[in-house]
C-alpha cells in the first residue's frame, strides 16, 4: 500500500479593536493517530503566547485548550507539521452505538429515508451529490439536514449531515469529520460510515469515496461535536477573524 | 482564613454600604426639615434648600408635601427613599449568603414598610421611625456576623457616603475629620481597595480646619470628585 | 428531669398531631409574616416580565409516620443506588444495554444523553449527589415513584425556613411532637460537597444570576453551606484548574461546584456557544478529574420519563434486589404490548411527553375530545419513543386552609431529597407541594401552587 507525506498548516488569526481580555480557546486542529494517518512532526504555537493543554473529548478527538488573561488585540494560532497517509480506512471492530441515532442538526424525515432506500453509502452519497448545489451563505450554523433536503443548497456541513441522516435512516452508523482537504484553502468537513468492520471515508460534496488527500481532525454525531476552533472573551469589541489551510503533498 | 471575594461581590457591598447610610442620613435629615416646617408660614417651599442638597432637580410650582412625597415614594425621583431602598436590596438579595439572612431581613422589613406607608400615602415623616430603627439593627447586624474584607468594604462604603452627605449638608469640619480619620484606618489595612492620588486631594482639604470651609462650593466640588474616585472596586 | 420530659411528651402524642394542627394554622399570619421577613420567594416569568412572589406556604404538616418512613427510605436509597450505577455504566461499559435490559433508543436518543461525558469519571464515581425523588401516596397508603430529578432538582430551601419560622410560631407543637429536626439539610450538603472537594480548593455554589427562578435558594444554601455564591464570572480555567477571582485578581482554587447552571449551559466551548452563564474549558477541568461538578453532568439520561420506565430494573440488574419502592404503573408505546394496551385505553390514562418537564406536556384521556384523543393516538403512532402512559393514580388528598379560612382538600406530592457523597443518605423531610385547584393534578410552583412542611415523625 502506498505511504504518501502531507505538510499541513491550519491557521486561525482574529483582531480585536478595542482589546478583548480573558480570552478562552478550545481547538481542535491536530491530526488524529489512526490506522491511515501518521503524525510524523506536528507543532502549535499561539500567539500571545500562553500555556495549551492537551486533552481528549468523549469522542477520542485531541483537544487543545488555553487562555490568555491579559489585554490583548491580536491572537493567533497556527499548527502545523507532517502527516504520512496510507488509503483512506479505519477499523474499529465496536463503533459507538449513538452513531446510529439522530441528533438535532441529523435528524431525518420519510424524503430523506428515501435518498438511503439502497441502504449503500455510495448510492446514498451519489444521491445527495445530485440532489443539491453547493452554494456559500445559503445555510449556517444551524442549519439541520430536513433544512438543506428542503433548500437543496448549501456547503460541505450541509452535504455530510445530509449524508449522516440518510445513512443512519437505513441503519448505518455514520459520522461527522473536520480535516483538511488538498487544494482547500479552509477546513473541511466528510462523512465516515461504518461498514461492520472499518469506517470509510466519503466526500458528498465531491461525489467520491476517499483514499488520498484528507488529513483528519476530528469527528462526532455531527459538527456541533467537534468544531476544530471555539473562543470566549470578554470585551466589548469588534472582531474580524481568517483562517487560513494548507494541504501540500510532499513530493518524492 | 479570610474568604475570597469576586470584584462584583467587592463593589455590591460597597454600595450597600452606601446607601443603607444614605437610606439612614436622609431620614435623619428629613426629620429635621420636616420639624422646621412646623415654624414655617403655608406657602413658601422649604424643603427646596433640601432637595437641591441632595442634587434633585426642584420644581418651583411643587407643595411643600408633594415635594416630601416625591422625596419618600416617588420611583422617578432618583434620590427619593423608594429608589435608595429598592438600590440596598439590589445589592443586598446577591450578599445573603455573606451578610446572612437575618441582616438580609432589616432591608426586606424596610422595604416592606416603605411600600405599605407608600399605598397609603402617609406624610407625617415620623411614622418611618421603624426604617431607621431597622437600619441600625442592620449595621448592628453587620458587626456580630460579618468579618475581614467584607466587612472592611462595607464600612468603608458606610463612611464614604457619610461623609458626602455631611459635605452636602454643610457639616463642620471636625464631623468630616472624625469619618476621614475612620476611613484612612482603612486605607492602612485594605490598601490595594484605594486610590492614593485621590486620598491625596481629599486630605488636602480635610486635614485642617483652615482648609476646609463647609460654605466654599469649590471645597466640595473637588473633596466630592476625590471621594468618587477614592475606592477601587 | 429528662425522664419527666420524656413521659409528658409520651402522653400527648396520642392527641398531638390533631392538637398541634389547630395551633399551627392559628398562627398561621406570624408565619407567613416571618417568611416575608427572610424573602422565601421565586421568579416567575410573565410575558418576558421578571417577577417575585412568595411560594405560598400551607401550615398543616404532611406528617409520615416513623416506620412508613423508614420503609421509604430504604427504598429511596436503594433507587438512587442503582440510579448511580447505571449512569457509571451509560458513561462507561454500557453493559445494562448490551445486556437488552435498557434498549438502545432509550440512551442514545434521550435528550439527557451527552457522548461529550463519554469516560469521564466523575470525583468519587458519584453522579447524582442530590437526587429529588418524587413520590405519590395512592389511596391505599401505598408510595409510588412519579419522577425522578436527577440534574438541579430544587425546592429543598423551603420545608427548611418553614421549619426555622413554624418553630417559632408554635414552639409548643414541637415540644409534643416528635419530629425529626429538618434543619441538618445545609450540613447534609456541606459534608457532602467537603467529601466531593477532598480538600483541593473551597466549595462553590455556581447560580446562573439573581433573576434565575431559584436564586432565593442558591443564596441561602450558600448561607447554610459555608460555600461561595458563584455568579458567571467569578469562576476560570487555568491550565486545567478552576479558580474563583478575587477583588485582586487572586485565584482560590476550586474543589466542588455545586452548580445551578444546567449542563447546556454550562461551558460555552463544549455546549451551547451562546451561553453567558458558563465558565470556559470548564467541562476541561471535570474531565481532568481536578474538580468536582454537584451534580455531574450527563445525568440527563437517567431522569428522563422514557428511561424511569426502567427503574425497577436497573435495582435488579445491579444490587439483585427487589425494588423496595415501585413506579405509578407505566406503559411505554414502544413495546407492542403496551403500545395496543395505550391505544385501546387511551381515555382512562395519562399521556406524557417524555422531553417536557415542570407539568407541561401532560393530557388526561378522560378530559379529551374524542377528535383530540384521535389526534394523540396519531401522535402516539408517530413516534412511539416520544411518549409515555401512565394509568391515573387515585391518591390521597392532604387539607390546606384555603383563602376562605376553611379546610380544603388538594393534591400533594413529595419531593424527597437523596444526597450521595460517601454514602446515600435520605434528608429527613421533603417538599410537599399542593395544586392550586382542588381539582388540578398538577403539583408545580410553576403552576401556580403551593407548598407545606413535611414532618418525618421520630419512632423515640
Amino acid at each position: 500500500m502506498d505511504l504518501l507525506k502531507y505538510n499541513y498548516q491550519y491557521i486561525t488569526e482574529s483582531s480585536f479593536v478595542p482589546p478583548v481580555e480573558h480570552h478562552f480557546f478550545k481547538m481542535r486542529a491536530l491530526p488524529m493517530e489512526n490506522a491511515c494517518q501518521h503524525i510524523l512532526t506536528a507543532e502549535m504555537t499561539v500567539s500571545p503566547q500562553c500555556q495549551l493543554n492537551h486533552s481528549k473529548d468523549g469522542f477520542g478527538n485531541s483537544v487543545q485548550c488555553g487562555s490568555f488573561s491579559e489585554p490583548h488585540n491580536h491572537f493567533r494560532i497556527e499548527s502545523r507539521g507532517v502527516v504520512e497517509c496510507s488509503a483512506y480506512c479505519i477499523p474499529d471492530a465496536s463503533p459507538k452505538d449513538f452513531y446510529l441515532y439522530p441528533t438535532r442538526l441529523t435528524e431525518w424525515n420519510k424524503d430523506i429515508a428515501q435518498l438511503a432506500s439502497s441502504g449503500n453509502a455510495h448510492d446514498i452519497m451519489h444521491a445527495i451529490y445530485g440532489l443539491l448545489t453547493y452554494e456559500r451563505f445559503a445555510t449556517d450554523n444551524s442549519t439541520t439536514a430536513i433544512d438543506t433536503f428542503s433548500i437543496r443548497k448549501g456547503v460541505c456541513q450541509d452535504y455530510a449531515h445530509l449524508m449522516i441522516a440518510a445513512c443512519r435512516s437505513a441503519g448505518l452508523k455514520a459520522r461527522y469529520v473536520n480535516g483538511l482537504m488538498l487544494g482547500e484553502g479552509e477546513t473541511h468537513a466528510w462523512v465516515e460510515v461504518h461498514d461492520g468492520e472499518k469506517w470509510l471515508g466519503y466526500d458528498p460534496t465531491h461525489d467520491c469515496q476517499i483514499d488520498y488527500g484528507y488529513i483528519k481532525f476530528a469527528h462526532g454525531r455531527d459538527v456541533a461535536d467537534c468544531p476544530s476552533n471555539r473562543g470566549r472573551f470578554y470585551g466589548w469589541t469588534m472582531e474580524t477573524m481568517a483562517v487560513t489551510c494548507k494541504l501540500i503533498k510532499q513530493e518524492n | 482564613m479570610d474568604k475570597v471575594i469576586s470584584a462584583n461581590t467587592a463593589n455590591q457591598l460597597f454600595w450597600l454600604g452606601r446607601y443603607a447610610e444614605r437610606g439612614y442620613l436622609m431620614l435623619h435629615l428629613m426629620r429635621r426639615a420636616y420639624d422646621e416646617v412646623i415654624d414655617v408660614p403655608v406657602g413658601e417651599k422649604p424643603y427646596s434648600d433640601f432637595l437641591e442638597k441632595l442634587g434633585g432637580y426642584v420644581a418651583n410650582n411643587m407643595t411643600s408635601s408633594y415635594q416630601m412625597m416625591a422625596q419618600l415614594y416617588d420611583p422617578n425621583t432618583v434620590s427619593s427613599l423608594y429608589n435608595i431602598i429598592e438600590r440596598m436590596m439590589d445589592n443586598a438579595i446577591v450578599l445573603r449568603s455573606i451578610i446572612c439572612s437575618e441582616s438580609f431581613a432589616y432591608i426586606e422589613l424596610c422595604r416592606d414598610l416603605l411600600k405599605q406607608k407608600s399605598a397609603s400615602k402617609e406624610m407625617n415623616i415620623t411614622e418611618l421611625q421603624p426604617i431607621t430603627d431597622w437600619l441600625l439593627a442592620f449595621w448592628g447586624s453587620i458587626r456580630e456576623r460579618v468579618y475581614g474584607q467584607s466587612y472592611a468594604l462595607l464600612e468603608v462604603g458606610r463612611l464614604v457616603e457619610h461623609l458626602d452627605m455631611n459635605m452636602r449638608f454643610e457639616y463642620k469640619h471636625y464631623r468630616i475629620d472624625e469619618a476621614w480619620d475612620m476611613l484612612k484606618r482603612y486605607m492602612q489595612s485594605e490598601q490595594d481597595l484605594f486610590d492614593r492620588v485621590q486620598a491625596g486631594r481629599f486630605e488636602m482639604y480635610a486635614a485642617t480646619q483652615e482648609a476646609y470651609d463647609e460654605n466654599i462650593k469649590e471645597h466640595k466640588f473637588e473633596m466630592t470628585a476625590a471621594l468618587n474616585g477614592l475606592v477601587k472596586v | 428531669m429528662i425522664m419527666s420530659t420524656e413521659l409528658d411528651t409520651n402522653t400527648t402524642m396520642s392527641n398531638g398531631a390533631a392538637m398541634s394542627e389547630t395551633d399551627l394554622v392559628d398562627c398561621r399570619d406570624t408565619v407567613n409574616k416571618w417568611m416575608e421577613r427572610y424573602g422565601v420567594r421565586f421568579g416567575v416569568y410573565k410575558n418576558g416580565v421578571f417577577n417575585e412572589q412568595l411560594f405560598p406556604f400551607d401550615a398543616i404538616p404532611r406528617q409520615i409516620p416513623a416506620d412508613e418512613w423508614e420503609m421509604l427510605e430504604r427504598g429511596l436509597v436503594q433507587r438512587v443506588k442503582a440510579l448511580n450505577m447505571f449512569l457509571y455504566d451509560i458513561y462507561h461499559d454500557k453493559k445494562i444495554v448490551q445486556d437488552g435490559v435498557v434498549p438502545k433508543e432509550f440512551t442514545y436518543e434521550s435528550k439527557g444523553y451527552m457522548p461529550e461525558c463519554e469516560g469521564i469519571t466523575p470525583s468519587k464515581d458519584v453522579y447524582a449527589h442530590i437526587a429529588g425523588i418524587d413520590l405519590v401516596q395512592a389511596k391505599d397508603g401505598r408510595w409510588l415513584i412519579l419522577e425522578d430529578n436527577l440534574r438541579i432538582p430544587s425546592g429543598a430551601s423551603y420545608p427548611m425556613i418553614a421549619r426555622t419560622v413554624t418553630r417559632k410560631a408554635s414552639p409548643q407543637t414541637f415540644r409534643d411532637n416528635l419530629i425529626h429536626d429538618n434543619r441538618n439539610y445545609g450540613e447534609m450538603l456541606r459534608e457532602m460537597m467537603d467529601y466531593i472537594n477532598d480538600g483541593r480548593g473551597i466549595n462553590v455554589i455556581l447560580t446562573p444570576g439573581r433573576y434565575n427562578s431559584a436564586f432565593f435558594e442558591h443564596s441561602f444554601l450558600a448561607e447554610k453551606t459555608g460555600a461561595t455564591l458563584a455568579f458567571p464570572g467569578d469562576l476560570i480555567v487555568d491550565n486545567g484548574i478552576v479558580y474563583y477571582t478575587g477583588i485582586y485578581k487572586e485565584k482560590v482554587r476550586v474543589g466542588a461546584i455545586y452548580r445551578r447552571v444546567s449542563d447546556e449551559y454550562l461551558d460555552p466551548l463544549a455546549f451551547e456557544p451562546t451561553s453567558l452563564l458558563g465558565v470556559p474549558n470548564l467541562m476541561e477541568a471535570y474531565r481532568a478529574g481536578t474538580v468536582g461538578v454537584i451534580n455531574a453532568l450527563g445525568n440527563g439520561v437517567a431522569d428522563d420519563k422514557g428511561i424511569y420506565y426502567f427503574v425497577p430494573k436497573m435495582v435488579k440488574y445491579y444490587l439483585n434486589e427487589e425494588p423496595i419502592l415501585q413506579n405509578a404503573p407505566t406503559y411505554l408505546p414502544f413495546f407492542e404490548e403496551d403500545f395496543n394496551y395505550i391505544i385501546n385505553n387511551i381515555d382512562k390514562l395519562v399521556i406524557k411527553d417524555v422531553a417536557e418537564a415542570g407539568g407541561y406536556g401532560v393530557m388526561f384521556g378522560r378530559d379529551m375530545t374524542p377528535e383530540r384523543l384521535e389526534e394523540v393516538k396519531n401522535l402516539i403512532i408517530k413516534d412511539p419513543r416520544r411518549w409515555i402512559a401512565q394509568e391515573v393514580v387515585d391518591f390521597i388528598d392532604l387539607d390546606i386552609i384555603d383563602e376562605t379560612g376553611k379546610p380544603s382538600p388538594r393534591k400533594c406530592d413529595l419531593r424527597a431529597f437523596v444526597i450521595t457523597g460517601k454514602e446515600t443518605k435520605v434528608w429527613r423531610s421533603g417538599l410537599t407541594r399542593f395544586s392550586r385547584n382542588p381539582n388540578s393534578f398538577v403539583v408545580n410552583s410553576s403552576q401556580g401552587g403551593g407548598f407545606k412542611d413535611t414532618w418525618v415523625m421520630d419512632k423515640n
